[in-house]
């Protein structure tokens, strides 16, 4: 008898359940579809380094879940109130006739666990569709290809399915319980009076509004200035000043928006005395005490979503766009021989027997370390290394030539293209020097042009973002340095590194004419470029050069750092992959508790308003108009916080740009887009099935 | 004015409204004599010309409160017909309905129904609004209906800052203030205190002396004295009608007493004054 009261209800009352299911559902999907992500192991063909990378992805997207759920409850909890809220007179009808209040919680909580059951089993349905999708781009970013044949299989994950319906149903059990709760507290005269109960008529002064529509403009102007101007390389207190005032903005902008509105078209009577323009406004205003502080915080967390995710996949596609330049030979092996900087000049490093080895082979790193892996038994060196090259990286302690001096000789300042990015001492940094016949020999070893200079040139080599720009107008402004004691203009900026690495690093190398470098000069850093015949030599030059590094014997070179292009791809892509995961899950969660809220709000509105909308009606409004009219009020609560949200990411993700340069050029293309153009398309849903359930509800 | 009975009668160029043989059954169609079946209103017919003051009285249950809503096209009859302005309303449906109620028909309800987020002034203007009517002819039609109705000084002022009697004189503007063929109004003073009631009255009096053709529904004897012509409903069937005929207002008051008290009482038989035609039901 109960159940069929239930069932009867919900199927009666499908348009409030709507946003619930939708709600529902749609965290279900998402919830499974990145816990059952570990399921890909067994699906994809990964390196080992993935494998483990990827274990670890799997143990901080089960941490970032309990937030995740905690989201979830308060949503879930929120949904329901809503709906009971509406419902509160049908209660008070079912406990006149004589029903226990018991039989009401029960019936309540049967309504629930039909909507709940449902929403979870097209969730789950869902959620593996999307685990597919999931899938593919894994596969994609890792550049690992699905292991069975044809290039598909079918993921699936029993315990991410069992931890799914577990969470969720714990969610389902509080909000059955706190929505008993509500109803076994409620007397009977107010269940049966909660319709005529009127909210309380609050109106702002339209004067003050206007003002404070001003300062929070100010005050949201000024934060992104400091934000701009300060960056956020290191906790500043203009940071905390920044994130202050645009928090006191935003909740400042939403609490004058309507009245701003409002007198905005006042001023133009022809636009407000048309139509139910002026219903609309007044509406928008007289809602404004209970929904500025909803619509500022749906704004700062869009905003926070926004970012996350761009900023997450801006890091993965900036180290995957400079891989491509910083992959040009199958294994880079480097030895650091000193350290340069202003204050303390050259300081050679404590490298022992090791520095003795490589001083007896002449710095040739090719000899040394052949002879090192024929010493160490590791096997064939010419074998698997089949074509190399050395630079050396060297500084000239006469000439001192410092970041300082570039600056100086062209009137240029580093700060000025690096912004918020780089270290304050960055001055004091050296400026290398190499030869051009070394550097030739490693450009044609990587199939890139090579290097002419005229008499009195040199050419300046810069592989970091960072710089780029700075050396591009040096080159420019034809600078003069001095160079082991002669004037040498730059003339040439190139962007090509000079070795195999995840992060390219080199904020300044002149390749000068090898005749100019002096014989004073130090050899700060050997690096040997090796190209393999296949990937398997590669892998074989790889634990060579390990067992170099590993070994006691004083008879090997000294290696400092050997990176094959396998390590790099699986190191930075990895880790990016996971940072970029994270912010599409906790962006996709986000976006829907926002579009949820912003719905739920909306709905409860139209409710509470078809009284109204029924006087329109009657003093004969068309139908078209009062949709209008109720279409206006729903764009500007889901339109205005997604605008303010995405011009603080704008600002914020400036200042990102910077930060992520270190990485690598931020490069927010196709895959944020897309990340972006779903949680429109997450919003939208939610915008439309309010617009008609709003209009429904309009209709009485 | 005796009502047409006959489909193909032409209306009257003053006739603004004109009721034939209007019934409204509740219940199952076609089971007429099933118990389950509620005769609302049987074959009531009358006319109002333009101008007109006109009260519908009748105790409650008989069905004074289904005829106002069949009126104001809020609810449709189950069978004759309803002209105003010429115009069948029954056959009206969407746009056409929409258009009509906009423009042909002013309501005051009885808990003045304005907007609590507009002031009453933008209360006024909606009704013009929603027609459209140019900007610049808005400001002039607000003000002479509020100097009419003597509520200029509240124009500004928000619903909840406004006596229950200033509200309802608020959306006698709103009312008056398209200039609509009719309007209607459904127990206007039923939540004023006597003092408020009286000053609408007279408002809506000096109204119809301006031109507006009134029907108001009233279960109030002294209400209805302000009008200038009865109908009495009962059990969903005209009872009579009673006309001013330039009396005196507290005379016509005496007579419509007269005329409740006898319709409250047991049977027809028990015959009302001369005044009173009686229609057969």
């Amino acid at each position: 008898m109960l159940a069929r009261l239930a069932l009867g209800n919900v199927r009666k009352s499908l348009a409030d359940f709507g946003i619930y299911f939708l709600t529902v559902m749609l965290g279900v999907a998402v919830f499974y579809a990145f816990n059952s992500m570990t399921a890909q192991q067994g699906v994809l063909a990964f390196s080992e380094t993935q494998d483990k990378m990827f274990e670890l992805l799997g143990m901080v997207i089960g941490g970032v879940s309990v937030f995740i759920a905690f989201v979830l409850v308060f949503l879930v909890v929120y949904a329901n109130s809503f709906l009971v809220k509406r419902r509160k007179r049908e209660f008070g009808v079912y406990l006149t006739l004589g029903m226990s209040t018991g039989d009401v919680v029960k019936i309540v909580a049967l309504e629930s666990l039909i909507v709940g059951a449902a929403s979870l089993a097209v969730g789950l349905v869902v959620g593996i569709g999307l685990s597919q999708l999931l899938l593919q781009l894994t596969s994609a970013l890792f550049q690992a290809d699905v292991a069975e044949a044809g290039g598909f299989a079918f993921v699936f994950s029993a315990d991410a399915l069992v931890k799914t319906a577990i969470v969720f149903a714990a969610i389902f059990l509080v909000a059955a319980l706190l929505n008993a709760r509500t109803v076994a507290r409620a007397k009977l005269i107010d269940l049966l009076h909660a319709q005529s109960k009127n909210e309380e008529m609050r109106l702002t002064s339209l004067p003050l509004s206007l003002v404070l529509f001003a300062a929070s403009l100010v005050a949201i102007g000024v934060s992104y200035k400091l934000l701009i101007d300060n960056g956020l390389m290191e906790p500043s207190p203009e940071f905390a000043a920044a994130t202050l005032l645009v928090c006191l903005g935003t909740v400042l902008f939403f609490y004058a928006l309507s009245g701003f509105l409002l007198k905005l078209v006042q001023l133009v009577r022809p636009l407000y005395l048309r139509g139910l323009n002026m219903f609309t406004l007044r509406q928008l205003n007289a809602k404004v005490n209970t929904t500025f502080a909803s619509l500022s915080v749906v704004c700062l967390v869009l905003f926070l979503a926004i970012t996350s995710v761009c900023g997450g996949i801006g890091i993965r596609n900036a180290i995957d766009g400079s891989l491509d330049r910083s992959t040009d030979y199958s294994a880079s092996v480097s030895t650091s021989f000193g350290s340069y900087n202003a204050e303390a000049g050259y300081q050679p490093a404590e490298l022992g027997d090791f520095g003795a080895f490589a001083e007896r082979q002449g710095y040739d790193m090719a000899a040394g370390l052949r002879a090192s892996v024929t010493t160490v038994g590791a096997g064939d060196f010419d074998a698997v290394a089949s074509a190399m090259a050395q630079v050396d990286l060297l500084v000239d302690p006469a000439d001192d030539l410092v970041l300082d001096d570039v600056e100086r000789a062209s009137g240029l300042v580093l700060a000025d293209y690096a912004g918020a990015s780089i270290n304050s001492g960055y001055g004091a940094y050296p400026v290398y020097v190499a030869k051009l016949s070394q550097v030739n020999a490693t450009l044609e070893l990587a199939g890139r042009p090579g290097l002419e200079l005229g008499a009195g040139e040199c050419a300046v080599f810069s592989d970091s973002d960072i710089t780029s720009g700075f050396y591009r107008d040096v080159v420019e402004r034809g600078t003069e340095l001095s160079v082991g004691g002669h004037d040498l203009r730059v003339a040439q900026f190139r962007d090509d590194c000079l070795q195999t690495t995840p992060f390219p690093m080199n904020t300044g190398t002149l390749v000068v004419p090898d005749e100019a470098v002096s014989a004073g000069s130090m050899i700060l850093q050997s690096i040997l470029n090796v190209q393999c015949g296949s990937d398997e030599d590669e892998a074989a030059f790889g634990e060579m050069m390990d067992a170099v590094s590993d070994t006691d014997n004083p008879d090997t070179w000294p290696v400092t750092l050997s990176m094959t292009r396998a390590d790099v791809f699986d190191q930075s892509i990895s880790l990016s992959t996971i940072v970029a995961y994270l912010a599409i899950y906790l962006g996709f969660v986000l976006v829907i508790a926002c579009a949820a809220i912003l719905a739920i709000q909306q709905l409860s509105d139209a409710s509470d308003n078809a009284q109204r909308y029924g006087l329109l009606r009657k003093l004969g409004a068309p139908e078209r108009m009062i949709d209008g009219a109720l279409f206006a009020q729903v764009l500007v609560y889901f339109l205005f916080p997604l605008l303010l949200a995405v011009a603080h990411s704008a600002c914020a993700l400036v200042v990102v740009t910077d930060v992520v340069a270190v990485f690598g050029h931020l490069d927010i293309t196709s895959m944020a887009l897309a990340c972006a153009g779903a949680f429109l398309a997450v919003y939208g849903v939610y915008f439309a099935v309010t617009y008609f359930g709003a209009r429904k509800l309009a209709r009485g | 004015m005796s009502a047409g009975k006959h489909g193909e009668q032409a209306v009257r160029p003053d006739t603004v409204v004109e009721v034939r043989a209007l019934g409204k059954r509740y219940g199952i169609e076609g089971r007429k004599r099933d118990a389950s079946v509620t005769q609302a209103l049987d074959r009531v017919s009358f006319a109002v010309a333009r101008g007109e003051f006109t009260g519908i009285m009748g105790p409650s249950g008989s069905g004074k409160s289904t005829l106002l809503n069949c009126l104001a096209t809020i609810d449709v009859p189950s069978s004759g017909s309803i002209h105003v302005g010429g115009r069948d309303v029954t056959k009206l449906a969407g746009k056409e309905l929409a258009k009509f109620r906009r423009e042909d028909l002013g309501f005051i309800f009885q808990d003045s129904n304005l907007l609590d987020t507009l002031t009453a002034y933008e209360n006024i203007a909606l009704a013009l609004t929603i027609q459209n009517v140019p900007a610049r002819e808005i400001d002039p039609r607000v003000q002479e209906a509020a100097r009419a109705l003597g509520i200029v000084d509240v124009l500004q002022k928000y619903p909840y800052q406004m006596s229950g009697g200033q509200k309802q004189r608020v959306a006698a503007a709103r009312a008056t203030v398209t200039h609509p063929h009719l309007v209607l109004a459904d127990e206007p003073t039923g939540a004023l205190d006597s003092r408020s009631a009286r000053q609408l009255l007279e408002s809506l009096a000096y109204l119809n002396e301006r031109g507006s053709t009134i029907l108001m529904v009233t279960h109030d004897s002294f209400s209805a004295s302000y009008c200038n012509r009865i109908i009495f409903i009962k059990d969903g069937g005209l009872f009579g009608e009673l006309r001013r005929n330039g009396s005196e207002r507290a005379a016509f008051y005496r007579k419509i007493v007269d005329v409740v008290s006898s319709m409250g009482g047991a049977g027809e038989d028990e015959a009302a004054s001369n005044e009173v035609t009686r229609h057969a039901c």
